[in-house]
């Protein structure tokens, strides 16, 4: 019999409020740089908000740029006209990260480069093995290049070795996705479209968007009041260490747990059926106890490159809605490419079994208090 | 001496031979009959007032030319070792670097004229017999000083791309100087080397050649897979 090892995977899960000074929010969204889809689950509504739906990233549009050699991404214009003048997102597509090679330009204006070690021993540019390697058998090299330094310019020897290394040596061409958020509102996306279009094809692209609606659906009850006293019972319970067993019993039947909504997201995302009636494909999941029904409830999702300040908007615009408006809480979920070069930050990532990087956040009404689950995969680096 | 000097002497080098050699054609070839060659070379090589000597040298029939006994040498000097310097010593008077007011790129392009000229005439690429598994067997074998070799593909990338005139070669590593006038020293280990004589493009598998240039002269090479660094 062959047994199969279960993927390792990592969920991490904060508990804080919006408000508190030590709050990780803004870092968690602006750090994930290359964002596929953004999905919001909103009970108890009819229908998208308009305060969300202006802040959503439907309006936000990117440019697919097709066989465009490493080269023109590196050339001093080009880095001067958009990598230092706004945040600029760059990443190649159609390639996987474990076998072939991928290029991405983060926000920071670092170029990473995640080449395999035939390609690594051609080019000619000094990198690092992959961390997830086993050592002495490395077959995957990151690269880093900084292009915002001061000493990347024409003339200087780093700058000429590298267009050398990307012009002559290998002609490392890819399928490429722009977007750009210049600094200066006077300038636009079209800038970007029009500087290639002459010699390459670029095509400009909007978010694609999937909507449904669920009715007399139940919902996990999750109660934020509770949540903040339960943490703060834990603690005096560890300082105690009696009576433990019992105080958690109490709170767990007044609130789901964290990881239950988490798994009741994920199977209302995936639109599953989750009434707990067996059938010809048996499937008795259920809604997690407490329940309550709701008569409707809405899950939008944006699938594209949606930058990380379109999500902070949509994050803020989401906290207002969830404050004022009855709703017993809302769910912000922001799934990474599985195949893009770094997660969090410059944090090295890589596919392995199913290339996870994602985030969601479980936005409450009262004290502006929220949950934040990030889930990784086995080649990645804690957030 | 001065860098002119350094200059002119090393050019010297590669001058044609004098005029004179030239004209006695039999000092340049290899002659058939040795008695005649004898006479030839002692007539050019002995002062002139000995013609009468001459003559009667090379009109003996038999020439031996080790009939000197040798001295016996005592016991003493048989105990002595050979003159030429050791390794050690040789490292300790720096005689195997090339000092640094030599390594002039200019200096050794004329010197890859010459290899060029050699490997011409010993592959015979015009020669439409030869082939390729000839050819192999003769590059492996082949002097390698004053090829221009270029690094393609390296372990280390720092390596990659960097390109000269081999002016030494060990068993481990070509030192080879560039077009900036350094002398750079790359290992033969893990290491893809490209040069090209006229049409012909060559890639060495360093790994293969991590003999001395001497030793690989005539050497037996086992077969060894390429598939990796």
């Amino acid at each position: 019999m062959v047994e199969f090892l279960s993927p390792k995977s990592k969920t991490i899960f904060e508990s804080s409020a919006f408000i508190h000074k030590n709050s990780r929010h803004t870092s968690c969204v602006s750090d994930h740089y290359f964002n596929h889809a953004v999905e919001v689950f909103l009970p108890c509504c009819d229908s998208l908000p308009d305060a969300v739906q202006v802040s959503s990233p439907q309006r936000q549009e990117y440019y697919a740029v097709k066989r465009l050699p490493l080269a023109e991404l590196t050339n001093a214009e080009f880095v001067s006209r958009f990598v230092k003048a706004g945040r600029l997102y760059v990443l190649s597509i159609g390639q996987h990260i474990d076998t072939h090679n991928v290029a991405a330009i983060l926000p920071t204006g670092r170029l990473i480069l995640s080449v395999n070690k035939d390609t690594y021993q051609e080019l000619g540019l000094e990198g690092k093995p992959s961390q997830f390697e086993k050592p002495r058998k490395v077959t995957k090299y990151s690269v880093e290049v900084n292009l915002v330094a001061e000493s990347f310019c024409k003339g200087k020897k780093n700058y000429e070795r590298v267009q050398w290394c990307f012009k002559d040596r290998l002609d490392l061409t890819f399928d490429f996705l722009l977007a750009w958020q210049p600094n200066d509102p006077s300038q636009s996306l079209d800038d970007l479209g029009s500087f290639w279009s002459s010699k390459y094809e670029c095509l400009r692209v909007e978010q694609r968007q999937h909507s449904f609606q669920m009715r007399n659906q139940s919902i996990p009850v999750i109660d934020s009041s509770l949540l903040l006293h339960r943490q703060h019972k834990s603690n005096q319970d560890a300082s105690r260490m009696n009576g433990s067993s019992q105080g958690c019993e109490e709170t767990q039947v007044r609130s789901c747990d964290a990881a239950e909504v988490y798994e009741w997201l994920g199977a209302v995302a995936c639109q599953c059926d989750c009434s707990g009636a067996s059938d010809s494909f048996v499937n008795t999941y259920r809604c997690p106890e407490p329940s309550q029904q709701v008569s409707s409830s809405v899950c939008h999702r944006w699938t594209g490159l949606i930058t990380s300040e379109r999500i902070l908007h949509m994050l803020d615009a989401l906290r207002s809605k969830v404050e004022c408006s009855r709703m017993p809480w809302a769910a912000l979920t922001v799934h990474g490419f599985t195949d893009s070069p770094v997660s969090w930050g410059s944090r090295e990532h890589g596919f392995s079994k199913y290339g996870n990087n994602l985030y969601t956040f479980v936005i409450f009404p009262k004290e502006q208090r929220y949950w934040l689950i990030m889930g990784i995969g086995d080649h990645d680096v804690c957030p | 001496m001065s860098q002119k000097d350094v200059e002119k002497e090393s050019f010297t080098l590669y001058d044609p031979l004098p005029r004179k050699l030239k004209k006695d054609k039999t000092l340049v070839q290899v002659p058939k009959d040795p008695k005649q060659f004898v006479t030839s070379f002692l007539r050019a090589a002995a002062p002139r007032k000995r013609g009468e000597q001459l003559e009667k040298l090379s009109s003996r029939k038999e020439m031996v030319m080790d009939a000197v006994k040798p001295k016996r040498r005592t016991e003493r000097r048989r105990g002595r070792k050979k003159k030429a310097l050791s390794n050690k010593q040789k490292k300790e008077l720096n005689m195997n670097n090339i000092p640094k007011e030599l390594q002039k790129y200019e200096m050794y392009e004329p010197l890859h004229q010459l290899w060029l000229d050699y490997m011409r005439d010993s592959l015979q690429l015009k020669n439409p017999t030869v082939t390729a598994e000839n050819l192999h067997i003769k590059l492996l074998r082949c002097d390698l000083h004053g090829s221009i070799m270029t690094v393609t593909k390296s372990k280390c990338p720092s390596y990659i791309g960097q390109c000269g005139i081999v002016v030494q070669e060990s068993r481990n590593a070509f030192k080879m100087i560039t077009k900036a006038d350094v002398m750079k020293t790359i290992p033969k280990a893990s290491t893809i080397f490209t040069m090209s004589i006229d049409n012909l493009v060559v890639n060495i598998y360093g790994n293969h050649l991590r003999f001395r240039a001497g030793d690989r002269a005539n050497r037996k090479f086992k077969v060894k897979p390429t598939i990796d660094l």
